[in-house]
């Protein structure tokens, strides 16, 4: 199976994975789950019933495993169609395709390019248009407040009970009444083969960005990421809200300004391949998709000693959605971990799914740009939104003019 | 508009009030279109100004100052866009009336040709014609044989210089339209008559051509001047993300932030820079058109 997945894995990589290749996967027959991730789910096509959507659980998995709190409910006739609100390319097409094939339900994929215009898009009329939608954790709280989301029904939800309790009850959604975790990232240190000297430490990324790689290297355009290194390297908790260690991040923050080659979170992954910067405080997703290409292999990433945040990207069941019963069965369906599997290695992003990390090659799950030690598991924190706070505003407004 | 019912307001007969009613509905798109989609939104923009930021982001009632204070405690976008803009618009100049010029007076019959060079680029869109700038000003372009040259690491990107180029560049045909439209009127009978009058070359284009094409120079100068103020795009692909305009304080505070209130205050400021500006340029360069024309007399 392994040698299977690994396959995938590189296809994958190299954008050439067709459904062909997808099902000759399945052919292989190498692994239980994969096959019933893909299997149809009987002769009842035209109103699969609530065992269409539990049969979705791998044959494998036994009813003692990890049961869910609530009582399982059934969940009522599938509609016709599911509506998604997606970012772009953020859904493996070969689990589109099997999930299609599976209920009988075909997916229409709409996509947004930021948190904020999924927001704006739901507030300009949006509403009943859609049934799932993406959003980063920190954003569905913003979404729930606005009354945007609809809380989620957990009976219908079995699959729940596999994600790991890392990314359930996050501060944003406590109770997790809104939130499916769907992947998780860091956001740490990327540095190019040429690096040679150590760089384990935030504390190693200041004191090469303003010496030896002083304007060649980049941070990412987000405040909530950059603020992180500062405020861990003087040990502060990266939610802060007090005023004077705000005040000592952003002394920090201006005396690297200077040594900044970009600021900017759309071509930085250009601006690394081409040697321009050769360090960037970034995201792990970019390291991994570099190291997937030839010329870029030995591209390393780096989750810093003093601690970093993980970031978890959520499905989400909007207010009046359409076709609430195909989105619960996809909800739970999304679940499995099969085809988290596939879902995983197609975004080169982990998963939040315990039963799907087991599945994936060793390769990508000891991969730091993927999966974080579990020795550094304890230094990862959450970052929750802190849009609101003027203080932070005004000092990234002020790292922004230079 | 309002010209065209002058006339007839000497008559207070029913012809002129069914004029005058035409000229109310020829009116009322423009109208409507203004009141809805210009002054609506900047009332709604002024009262915002005032307000506060929601906890969700957005905006919420309230009376305060506190807005426009953190627009004086940091002022830099504000300068680096003035800066910006006002060298820009100088640059545009700099470059467009010799082209104007020469296309008006020296061209002859490629005239039409020349013209159709100049708008040909903008068929392409605005978005790629800029990032096509990134290859021409990267280390694989201009900075690359710069640093060949002098040895030294040079980077172009990044810094003003680069937002300075990609703004010239854009805004370009802003500024030589209508430098073009009033050289092309210039009667070349004045100049010869300035010649055979004794005047040199400098003095003839001091005392003639200049007040003949000072209202398209003024044109051009608004034009470009105007929209340079809100660039967003241009020092947001060219600089980095280390070039820090009005424009992206403002997407920064809307987007970002979600902080509504602040935004507003600082649209509400940017709107009175510019009038201030634009009507003190009016008036500067008025005045000196009317002394001009008592020393020409």
């Amino acid at each position: 199976m392994d040698e299977a997945l690994r396959r995938y894995q590189l296809d994958i990589a190299r954008a050439q994975v067709s459904r062909r290749r997808f099902m000759t996967l399945a052919a292989l027959g190498a692994s239980g789950a994969v096959l019933a991730a893909c299997s149809p789910s009987g002769s009842n096509s035209q109103a699969p019933s609530a065992s269409a959507a539990s049969s979705a659980a791998p044959p494998s998995e036994g009813p003692s495993e990890s049961p869910s709190a609530a009582p399982v409910e059934t969940i009522g006739p599938l509609e016709s169609d599911l509506y998604m609100f997606n970012w772009s390319d953020y859904f493996a097409d070969d689990n589109k395709t099997a999930f299609e094939e599976q209920f009988k339900v075909p997916i229409t994929y709409d996509t947004y390019p930021s948190n904020e215009e999924l927001l704006a898009k739901l507030q300009a009329g949006g509403k009943g248009q859609y049934d799932v939608a993406v959003p980063t954790a920190e954003f569905s709280k913003t979404l729930a407040d606005g009354g945007f989301l609809a809380k989620l029904e957990k009976g219908k939800l079995p699959n729940l009970a596999k994600v790991n309790q890392r990314f359930l009850t996050l501060p944003f959604d406590p109770n997790d009444d809104y939130i499916v975790p769907k992947d998780w990232g860091t956001t740490g240190i990327i540095y190019r083969g040429s690096v040679k000297e150590p760089v384990t430490s935030w504390a190693d990324f200041w004191k090469l960005a303003t010496t030896t790689y002083s304007g060649k290297t980049l941070v990412v355009n987000s405040p909530g990421d950059v603020f992180v290194a500062p405020l861990r390297m003087h040990g502060y908790d990266v939610n802060t809200t007090d005023t004077a260690e705000l005040e000592t991040a952003r002394k920090d923050l201006l005396a690297l300004r200077p040594h900044l080659q970009s600021i900017d979170s759309d071509n930085y992954p250009d601006t690394l391949r081409s040697g321009d910067a050769v360090l960037a405080l970034a995201w792990n997703g970019t390291a991994y998709l570099m190291q997937q290409e030839d010329d870029y292999k030995d591209t390393g990433y780096t989750i810093p000693t003093e601690g970093t945040i993980y970031w978890v990207d959520t499905w989400v069941l909007l207010d009046q959605a359409p076709h609430p019963n195909a989105a619960y069965t996809f909800l739970n369906w999304i679940q499995d971990p099969a085809v988290q599997v596939i879902e995983s290695l197609y975004a080169g992003y982990a998963s939040c799914n315990d039963d799907a990390k087991t599945l994936l090659p060793p390769e990508f799950v000891n991969n730091p740009a993927v999966y974080v030690p579990d020795a550094q598991l304890a230094e990862l924190s959450v970052s929750t939104d802190q849009s609101g706070n003027t203080q932070r505003a005004d000092i990234w407004a002020e790292f922004l003019a230079g | 508009m309002a010209l065209a019912s002058a006339p007839a307001g000497a008559v207070r007969s029913g012809a002129s009030r069914r004029e005058r009613l035409l000229t109310a509905l020829l009116l009322l798109p423009a109208g409507a279109w203004y009141l809805g989609l210009l002054v609506a939104p900047i009332i709604i923009v002024f009262v915002y100004s005032f307000g506060t930021r929601d906890p969700n982001g957005g905006y919420a009632p309230a009376l305060s100052l506190d807005n426009y204070a953190i627009v004086f405690q940091r002022p830099a976008p504000f300068i680096t866009s003035i800066l910006l803009a006002l060298s820009g618009t100088a640059l545009c100049l700099l470059v467009a009336f010799p082209l104007a010029y020469f296309i008006a007076s020296r061209a002859g019959k490629r005239k039409g040709l020349l013209i159709i060079l100049l708008v040909i680029p903008f068929w392409t869109s605005f978005l790629i014609r800029t990032i096509a700038w990134l290859t021409i000003l990267g280390p694989r372009g201009v900075s690359g044989i710069l640093e060949g040259i002098t040895g030294r690491d040079i980077q172009l990107l990044g810094t003003p210089i680069a937002v300075l180029i990609g703004i010239v560049y854009n805004y370009l045909p802003l500024m030589v339209f209508p430098l073009y439209v009033t050289l092309e009127r210039l009667d070349r009978t004045l100049l010869e008559a300035s010649k055979d009058l004794g005047a040199g070359r400098w003095a003839t284009f001091r005392q003639v051509t200049l007040p003949i094409i000072w209202p398209g120079l003024i044109t051009g100068s608004i034009l470009v001047f105007i929209p340079l103020m809100g660039e967003f795009v241009i020092p947001a692909i060219l600089g980095n993300g280390k070039v820090f305009l009005i424009g992206n304080v403002l997407s920064l505070d809307f987007l970002s932030s979600r902080n509504w209130p602040a935004g507003s205050a600082k649209a509400v400021v940017l709107i009175g820079i510019m009038l201030v500006s634009v009507t003190f340029y009016l008036w500067i360069t008025n005045r000196g058109r009317k002394t001009r024309d008592v020393s020409v007399l």
